[in-house]
């Protein structure tokens, strides 16, 4: 097959699902930089396993739980430089939850803070919590949908779902969450 | 211990779907079951980034993308140049430069305050980080988090850098370019992950006066 045909494929798996991943990789990250980074990883995987995932039933959840792997497992940025981006042309513009004229700046702050927390926490569970409680909570699949797709049962899933759910508040109480518990022991200037 | 509460109108709660008797009630449960609480607030965290408004993707990214991708399946390596490894003597070498000293070592004393670094808007400036380890730690996972008006210079918009060291027993130092891009400072996470053990930092960087 040549790799004009393979590119042809790969576009007609990857595009129906582009917007919904497009928007996930916005909501785990906190800029269109980094949202693009963890796109391009899951393009990679996806490029990489193009004649199983064309053979899948669920490709969207599929894509979906490579992209929540990556954010807890191993997408951690900057493997593109400033430079590379440029000579993409593409156009990244803040989204627009950065540009409401009606949000004081440090309510922004505030907002960016919490995000920010909210998403170290979920990078403290397992990849595969994660991907489970995400895909539920975040990006709406049912549980039928989690079901086919896990092969577990209702109850597991939301057995799991729930000490997720549980994990993730209990992290996000602790003090070792962004809070300034800082084993500091000293400081110059 | 898990109660026998049915966790589905936790989320539902989270979800903003529930009123009037059956919130009440559900809230009622939550008060006296510190599992469903947990639950609850992990839902409502999950609940706001579900409802973060993604904007549409740049016009021509997914064609950017699929060139990307298929002209370059490897992988590309990490950046850690700001990492200067192990020092034995000095910290600092520029003159702007300011040396915040953590110890990432068992049984330390955590302090109430909160280290700051003044940020200009004219020109970055070298805010070296030295962490103090009484071991050697492998594949340690560095992470850097960026909030409000600051950048790392030469890196733009981006908020989040990563990438995996070998931390060495004593102190190792990591040195970031910082600038502002606006008149209310910022904040810098640095979070540093190993399998034994796991630490954030957290510096504010306020607009120089």
């Amino acid at each position: 097959m040549t790799a004009e045909a393979r590119k042809a494929r790969f576009e007609a798996i990857f595009r129906p699902h582009f917007d919904t991943l497009y928007a996930a990789a916005r909501r785990l990250t906190l800029s269109p930089v980094d949202a693009e980074d963890l796109l391009q990883d899951v393009a990679l995987k996806a490029f990489e396993k193009l004649d199983a995932l064309e053979r899948m039933e669920f490709q969207r959840a599929w894509l979906l739980k490579v992209m929540y792997n990556r954010f807890i497992d191993e997408h951690r940025s900057s493997k593109r430089s400033p430079v590379d981006q440029a000579a993409t042309g593409v156009d990244s513009d803040e989204p627009d939850d950065y540009q409401r004229s009606d949000w004081l700046p440090e309510e922004m702050l505030d907002r960016e803070i919490r995000i920010t927390r909210i998403l170290m926490a979920m990078k403290r569970l397992d990849s595969e919590s994660a991907a489970l409680v995400a895909l539920r909570d975040i990006e709406g699949l049912t549980i039928a949908e989690l079901e086919e797709m896990t092969g577990s049962p209702a109850g597991t899933i939301k057995s799991k779902l729930h000490r997720s759910r549980a994990r993730l508040g209990r992290l996000l109480s602790s003090d070792t969450i962004l809070k300034p518990e800082l084993k500091a022991v000293g400081g110059a200037e | 211990m898990s109660c026998d509460f049915d966790k589905g109108r936790l989320r539902s709660l989270a979800r903003g779907s529930l009123v009037g008797v059956e919130r009440d009630s559900v809230l009622a449960h939550v008060d006296r079951c510190e599992d469903c609480r947990a639950a609850l607030q992990g839902a409502r965290a999950l609940a706001e980034l579900a409802a973060r408004n993604t904007g549409t993707p740049p016009v021509g990214l997914f064609e950017a993308l699929v060139e990307r991708t298929v002209s370059q399946p490897a992988r590309v390596p990490r950046d850690n140049r700001f990492w200067l490894g192990t020092g034995v003597g000095a910290i600092a070498a520029s003159l702007l430069a300011v040396a915040l000293f953590f110890g990432w070592t068992d049984g330390h004393t955590p302090t109430d305050s909160v280290p700051a670094f003044a940020v200009s808007l004219e020109e970055p400036r070298q805010m070296n980080l030295a962490f103090e380890t009484d071991r050697a730690l492998e594949g340690a996972r560095i992470t850097i988090l960026l909030s409000g008006n600051v950048e790392i210079d030469g890196y733009g918009p981006r908020r989040e850098l990563s990438w995996t060291e070998n931390l060495e027993a004593g102190v190792n130092r990591l040195s970031l370019p910082v600038i502002a891009n606006g008149f209310d400072g910022g904040q810098i996470v640095v979070r540093l992950e190993h399998p034994q053990s796991e630490q954030v930092f957290v510096v504010q960087l306020p607009l120089e006066s």
